[in-house]
């Protein structure tokens, strides 16, 4: 039944598209792997559901740590090259670091140890610094989530009106101006929009500070990283708004077609009313979900947006990390960002489930 | 019979995409840019890589550049040609890789279900659970950034919404009765596939390119953005923006990166208008 759904709505909105798709990959993959298929409904479903939802993640994240290790195991050079800069090393010395370091083994031994090291928490040592690389990321995602979930918070501001906005009076000029609008950020790369920020608001006007976390002379307060945040968190917000605008007005049209709106006019409540307390309701339960889409992007904008303003956060980690070849950096940060995109594509399922009771579980 | 049917489908689609204003004006750009970046460099003599000694960073007009020279006295007009045929290069290469990936793909999922089907898209959802950007730069740094590793790796990263949308297309499309008459009188599975299911995902597959190549447009400028892209002498928009990391040309030299940001946006906001002119255009249903 949802996989004829998906067709019917392919040209509709991405929005309806892409959960179809993934509905329909999700059953698919049940009657496939687990051949399993049941019939009743109700709370205990939903919680089986769910439970089903979290065990198919499982082979997902081992497939990320093959790819991960695989790709590393690919790079030109070996973790050894750094220490063989040293001119006073000796050749008994490089092939005691060689058997300490695991390289000595074949590779599938290798992947396998880092494997327990990982699910141990041990993501190891980096290569440039020689600090547990575990450390290095904890110190850093808190700049990065502060970052996203700022950049999320603003975006659902900027965005929900204006879609809004746009999808209350569709064909009008007011519908266009916004479309147009968020086709124009759309199409604005980040690191574009970040320039000419800093070009008018720190340069030109000296508003803000174009770079860092904190000011240079020390002292840490909230209102200083406030300071600090405002132009990385437009610039990571930026395209964004303009996706997630049309999201909101497709969303918001599809559901004004639907009888329950016409009802609802029909009763005598004013337009504005069943915009908001029939329409929006219903067309927010997507927006959920590209949200939790996003977050992939987000987290790819942020490389981008941390590295032109400074942020201390994972994006400019890896960077650095890409630039010093140092792979344990490299794997350990990518392993974690998909390991939190993961979970949040559990969550946007699940919450999906929870807030849209027209959803039935097989 | 058949066959004219389904010209009149991409007729109707068409005449429909003339009269959506934004899909046209996205169209004409779009030409234009193409026909521009491949043809301009034979009819004026155009050098984006020798240096002006006589003009380093020199403002616009200066000395017979229309649009000045950058730190080491290159032709910033000339390096917007040359660095639009990459760009351009880049984001229609690597959507060929990726349809090439996933389209097959999406199809033996689809039409072969099973083990075949449970692997295939447990890969999709693999690659989806990554910031694409991330495993680009890991791969290209790797690889080692060209032009061709550029666009080969981002098509290798990108095949996933291709397989999706050809995998959800085959499903609906092998439950249409007349799938189900063609296979009782016998038609083999590589002809219901060609004949059938290939023309019904022809749309969507071609609306989810136009949205892959803008993609691949700002992914490469981004990675050139970072260094880690197309690397200099050779020009990408990208890479030309690059420079306004210091601060020196970021506040007292706009016309060294302002052209390349714009025609980023220019190239990216026509092929994205053409697109969504497009997906109204092949769907008759929709009518918002």
């Amino acid at each position: 039944m949802e996989q004829d759904n998906s067709c019917l709505f392919v040209f509709h909105n991405n929005t309806i598209t892409i959960i179809n798709f993934k509905k329909s990959t999700f059953n698919s993959i049940l009657m496939g792997v687990m051949n399993m298929r049941l019939q009743a409904q109700g709370g205990y479903m939903k919680s089986k559901y769910f439970m089903k939802r979290i065990v198919i993640a499982v082979p997902t994240f081992f497939g990320i740590t093959i790819l991960v290790y695989f790709l590393a195991s690919l790079a030109p050079g070996s973790p050894l090259d750094a220490f063989m800069k040293d001119p006073r090393i000796t050749a008994d010395e490089l092939a005691r670091l060689k058997i300490s370091l695991g390289l000595d083994k074949p590779v599938y031994v290798q992947y396998w140890n880092w494997l327990c090291n990982l699910l141990h928490g041990n993501l190891g040592y980096s290569f440039s610094g020689q600090r547990p690389v575990f450390n290095i990321i904890k110190e850093r995602i808190g700049a990065t989530a502060l970052l996203a979930a700022s950049s999320i918070v603003l975006s659902l501001v900027i965005s929900v009106p204006l879609g809004v906005l746009a999808a209350s009076k569709p064909k009008s000029k007011r519908d266009y101006g916004s479309s147009i609008l968020s086709m124009l950020m759309m199409a604005t790369p980040n690191f574009f929009i970040g320039l000419i920020l800093i070009y008018f608001i720190s340069v030109k006007m000296k508003l803000l500070p174009s770079s860092g976390m904190y000011d240079a002379n020390g002292t840490k307060n909230v209102f200083m990283l406030l300071r600090h945040m405002i132009l990385p968190c437009l610039v990571l917000s930026f395209q964004q708004i303009g996706n997630w605008v049309r999201h909101m007005r497709s969303g918001l049209l599809e559901v004004l077609t639907e009888d329950y709106i016409r009802t609802a006019r029909a009763k005598g409540l004013s337009k504005w009313k069943v915009i908001w307390k029939h329409g929006f309701k219903n067309a927010f339960i997507p927006v959920l979900t590209v949200i939790g889409m996003s977050v992939p992007t987000l987290i790819g904008g942020a490389v981008v947006t941390e590295q032109l303003f400074g942020w201390q956060g994972l994006g400019s980690l890896m960077i650095s990390a890409i630039n010093a070849r140092d792979y344990p950096v490299i794997m350990g940060t990518t392993v974690v960002i998909s390991v939190i995109i993961l979970l949040v594509n559990i969550l946007t399922d699940i919450a999906y489930g929870c807030l849209d009771p027209r959803i039935t579980y097989k | 019979m058949e066959k004219e049917v389904r010209s009149s489908y991409f007729k109707e689609s068409f005449a429909r995409l003339k009269t959506h204003k934004l899909a046209m004006a996205g169209l004409v750009v779009l030409s234009a840019e193409i026909l521009i970046a491949v043809f301009l460099p034979f009819i004026l003599p155009l050098d984006p890589y020798s240096t002006d000694m006589g003009a380093f960073s020199s403002g616009i007009g200066v000395g017979g550049h229309i649009l000045g020279t950058d730190t080491i006295g290159r032709d910033i007009f000339s390096r917007l040609i040359f660095g639009g045929r990459v760009s351009l290069f880049v984001g229609f290469f690597s959507t060929a890789v990726s349809l090439l990936i996933g389209v097959p793909l999406g199809l033996i999922a689809g039409f072969v279900r099973g083990a075949a089907e449970a692997v295939i898209m447990q890969i999709t959802d693999i690659f989806m659970s990554f910031p694409a950007i991330i495993l680009i730069m890991a791969a290209v740094a790797i690889v080692g950034p060209s032009v061709w590793s550029v666009s080969i790796i981002i098509g290798l990263l990108g095949w996933t919404q291709f397989a999706r949308i050809v995998y959800s297309k085959v499903l609906s499309v092998a439950q249409m009765d007349y799938i189900e008459s063609a296979r009782a009188i016998g038609t083999g599975r590589l002809s219901i596939i060609m004949k059938y299911i290939l023309p019904n995902s022809a749309a969507p597959i071609l609306i989810t390119s136009t949205y892959s190549i803008a993609n691949a447009i700002l992914t490469e400028s981004a990675l050139s953005f970072l260094g880690m892209g197309v690397q200099p002498p050779a020009a990408s928009w990208g890479n030309m923006v690059y420079e306004a990391q210091s601060i020196a040309i970021l506040s007292s030299k706009p016309w060294i990166w302002v052209p390349a940001g714009m025609a980023i946006v220019i190239a990216v906001l026509s092929i994205n208008f053409l697109g969504d002119g497009m997906r109204d255009a092949l769907d008759p249903k929709i009518n918002i």
